[in-house]
């Protein structure tokens, strides 16, 4: 009887959803530095996080030419050696409507010196309409490094937009 | 000399069993079968120890739930029914002492945690599991929940090997400049491991020995096709960890330099059990590695593998959530928690100047602690 009792009492004590509070580990941890900081403080030590960073919040620190503007500052960095390429990641999701990040993007992958721009931004252009990704493929396709090269084709070719996979045959 | 293993009658399954001795260490694998949740959504394990695994380490998988389901860890219980440790309380001041808390479809659960941790019971562990309905807002009562564990006995927690096997996708390893620096790399881990008393051995795979290498396309742990990564893990050693070396990670942002499964991490097969790491993310834009890019890829592969070993960031960016280690200080803000824990290996994010990178190869006695129950360490 008093394991009965005591199974009964078991079963009614409710547990919280200890989960609901906890993010999953699946879901990249959002990334907010201290709201007093400036906007290019917060981008710089987003762009240096180890971990899986979603530009959407890094875009949301604040005013988007700042915003836009440390990113660009980002992509001049040299260490950590994966925070310029982040940088560009982020600019190629405002390069569909930012003519400044744009622009900023076609030097970019036009780099002979850099060719992982080019690796990130090719991995954007299903994001773009298909001209600006044509054009920015185009200035892709002419970047004579040899690791860029190497790698090239098969993205190209998994590319949403006919011009740009023409560009890869 | 294999030891007598022991089940109790509340073993409601055993297959896969493969008990052997490894160096003077022992290791059983447990199938302990389906679990239902009673009608507060919770379950009680009464995990049956092995006689005589003094130092013992488990790890669970919980999984095999119905589709949209998710399964967290609640509660540790002792021998009469005591609390040892209450999870709620954790997320309650925001410390986490593991992952398991978070409600995930595949979950890992490695005990004991720390070294406040009570040694192992002498006839069962008892661990309370909770199912979360598809709506991820209420506790999900009747749900049958797959349990599996590994357990091991190495006589103790001050040092232990890791075995690691690195697998190389699409012919990334037929590049001779990134092999060396590669290489190198998992040297610099390796020596960064010793200094916790642990000494990692690397076993290199190619699309030679395993052929799912070869299409190079393989997404982050716990994304993608789920069967990659369960092939993977299952294709090695059971208490090896996993870590593919991708040119960037499939699904991903280019620019994702690498991740680890879970906090801990699995070792037996799931959809999320290993670490990835882009091989040119970590290069940089120049997508080669110069002598400080070499040390950082060696930092970051022994921070990944640190996920896996059951380390969280002592703090995360965000300032309002640390780790539940006693040593690792609750820093506030940018300054004071660079200042506080700058060079912890641990730490979210790489200090640079211009030209160089703050060395990040520290870990607290706490965090050792730790990494050092962690069951592939043995």
């Amino acid at each position: 009887m008093w394991l009965f009792l005591s199974l009964m009492a078991f079963a009614a004590e409710p547990e919280p959803v200890l989960g609901s509070s906890v993010p999953e580990w699946t879901e990249p941890l959002k990334t907010q530095v201290a709201p007093s900081d400036s906007v290019a403080a917060r981008v710089q030590v987003a762009l240096a996080h180890r971990e899986p960073v979603r530009c959407a919040d890094i875009l949301g620190f604040g005013d988007a030419t700042a915003i836009r503007d440390a990113l660009i500052a980002g992509t001049r960095t040299a260490f950590p050696p994966w925070a310029p390429m982040r940088a560009a990641s982020c600019l190629a999701e405002l390069g569909p409507s930012d003519p400044v990040a744009f622009e900023r993007l076609k030097e970019l992958v036009a780099d002979e010196e850099q060719p992982g721009f080019a690796l990130v931004v090719v991995g954007a252009l299903d994001t773009y309409a298909e001209g600006q990704a044509v054009e920015l493929a185009s200035v892709i396709k002419s970047n004579s490094n040899t690791l860029l090269q190497a790698r090239l084709p098969g993205r190209l070719l998994n590319c949403r937009h006919a011009g740009v996979r023409d560009l890869a045959r | 000399m294999l030891r007598a293993v022991w089940f109790s009658a509340l073993l409601v399954g055993l297959s896969g069993c493969s008990p052997w001795e490894q160096e003077s260490k022992y290791l059983e694998r447990i199938t302990y079968g389906t679990v239902r949740t009673g009608g507060n959504g919770v379950a009680e394990i009464r995990f049956p120890l092995p006689e005589d695994f003094s130092s013992s380490k488990v790890l669970f998988r919980f999984d095999n739930l119905e589709e949209g389901q998710t399964v967290f860890v609640s509660r540790v219980d002792g021998e009469n029914g005591s609390i040892v440790r209450n999870f709620a309380s954790e997320v309650e001041i925001g410390e986490y002492s593991t992952g398991a808390v978070s409600r995930q479809r595949q979950n890992h659960f490695n005990w004991p945690i720390d070294a406040s941790d009570p040694a192992m019971p002498a006839d069962e562990l008892r661990v309370n599991i909770a199912a979360v309905s598809s709506d991820g807002e209420t506790l999900s009562a009747g749900s049958d929940i797959g349990v599996e564990a590994i357990i091991t006995d190495d006589g103790g927690f001050e040092s232990g090997r890791l075995r690691v096997f690195v697998h190389w996708t699409a012919g990334l390893e037929q590049d001779p400049e990134l092999r060396a620096s590669v290489d190198a790399a998992l040297v610099k881990m390796q020596d960064i491991y010793w200094e916790f008393g642990v000494e990692v051995t690397v076993e290199e795979r190619t699309q030679d020995d395993f052929s799912i290498l070869a299409e190079g396309a393989v997404a982050r742990p716990g994304f993608g096709t789920p069967d990659t990564w369960n092939a993977i893990t299952a294709s090695t050693d059971e208490l090896a960890l996993d870590l593919v070396l991708v040119d960037t990670i499939s699904g991903s942002d280019p620019a994702v330099l690498g991740a680890a499964g879970s906090v801990p991490g699995g070792i037996l097969p799931t959809p999320r059990s290993g670490v990835i790491i882009s091989t040119a993310a970590n290069a940089g834009p120049d997508l080669v590695y110069s002598e400080s890019e070499v040390d950082l890829l060696g930092a970051t592969f022994a921070h990944e593998i640190g996920h896996m070993l059951g380390l969280f960031h002592p703090v995360e960016l965000t300032y309002e959530r640390w780790d539940a280690v006693d040593d690792t200080p609750n820093c506030q803000g940018e300054t004071g928690c660079q200042a506080r824990l700058g060079e912890n290996l641990m730490y979210a994010t790489a200090l640079c100047t211009a030209s160089d990178c703050v060395e990040q190869e520290a870990l607290t006695e706490g965090q050792i602690a730790i990494l050092q129950r962690y069951v592939g360490v043995n």
